[in-house]
């Protein structure tokens, strides 16, 4: 199943302001503790892990489990002090990887 | 049933309450699921009450999809680390949301919830120092009940 996400990245903020990124993934998060109408155990299948890059530095990492709930939303913010490129990056169990860019461009306060 | 009447907390006021989004702040209570899952992430270490918020509905209808949001106490240091965990789930570590500056000790997510529960945030700062908050989220209709069928 390909990934895909809706986001929301900043593009121009002044130096020292806060600035929020808005992300939404379309993926089942299926949990693996659900049974079907046969009796069999649904596998599990989720996004692992979440983390965001700005200006080279890893600012935000995310542990993600089961209970996420399906299309996994996280919303989270940050001060804008340097322009830099914005890198969101999600991992999959089985090493599936989706990344969305934008660059972020900061003036003088 | 009996029904107790307490006259100083009418009935109707605590459902006001309750329906506006009102969040009861309990103390954190420690269940088996829940202790082993702070022993996975902590080992020893044990949160403290306080440092951290926790901002969601106390009465939710659907648990499969539950906005939430953990937010650092912004009179103390920044947070490392921000978790959250769900006692009553299958799985009780629901997340954890590492921070660097010059990202602020916040996210908003939405979580699954397999019933009524008392979710716990907790803060972790770089020197090893847990804090801990509960709030008693009450599930009509649980994660786990209705995807079943909705899966056929």
């Amino acid at each position: 199943m390909s990934l895909s996400a809706r986001v929301r990245i900043p593009t121009e903020a002044r130096a020292g302001e806060v600035v929020e990124i808005r992300t939404l993934v379309s993926h089942p998060m299926e949990t693996g503790f659900r049974v079907d109408s046969f009796g069999r155990r649904v596998p599990r299948n989720i996004l692992t892990r979440f983390s965001c890059r700005y200006a080279d530095r890893e600012i935000v990492s995310m542990d993600l489990r089961p209970g996420i709930a399906a299309n996994p939303y996280l919303a989270f913010r940050f001060v804008a002090d340097v322009s830099g490129a914005i890198e969101l990056r999600w991992e999959g169990q089985d090493g599936e990887v989706l990344v969305e860019r934008g660059h972020l461009e900061v003036s003088a306060a | 049933m009996t029904v107790h009447r307490h006259p100083g907390l009418p009935r109707r006021a605590v459902i006001q309450g309750l329906a506006a989004g009102l969040t009861l702040l309990v103390m954190p209570r420690v269940t088996a699921g829940l202790d082993a899952a702070l022993q996975a992430r902590f080992g020893e270490r044990r949160p403290a009450n306080g440092g951290v918020e926790l901002e969601v509905s106390s009465l939710v209808e659907n648990g499969n999809s539950v906005a939430v949001t953990v937010r650092a106490d912004p009179s103390q240091p920044a947070p490392t680390a921000l978790h959250l965990f769900m006692p009553r789930n299958p799985e009780p570590w629901g997340t954890s949301f590492n921070i660097q500056p010059p990202a602020l000790a916040e996210f908003s997510t939405r979580i699954r919830l397999s019933g009524t529960q008392d979710l716990m945030a907790v803060a972790e700062w770089a020197d090893g120092r847990l804090g801990a908050t509960a709030v008693s989220v009450m599930v009509t209709l649980g994660a786990c009940a209705d995807e079943i069928y909705g899966e056929f």
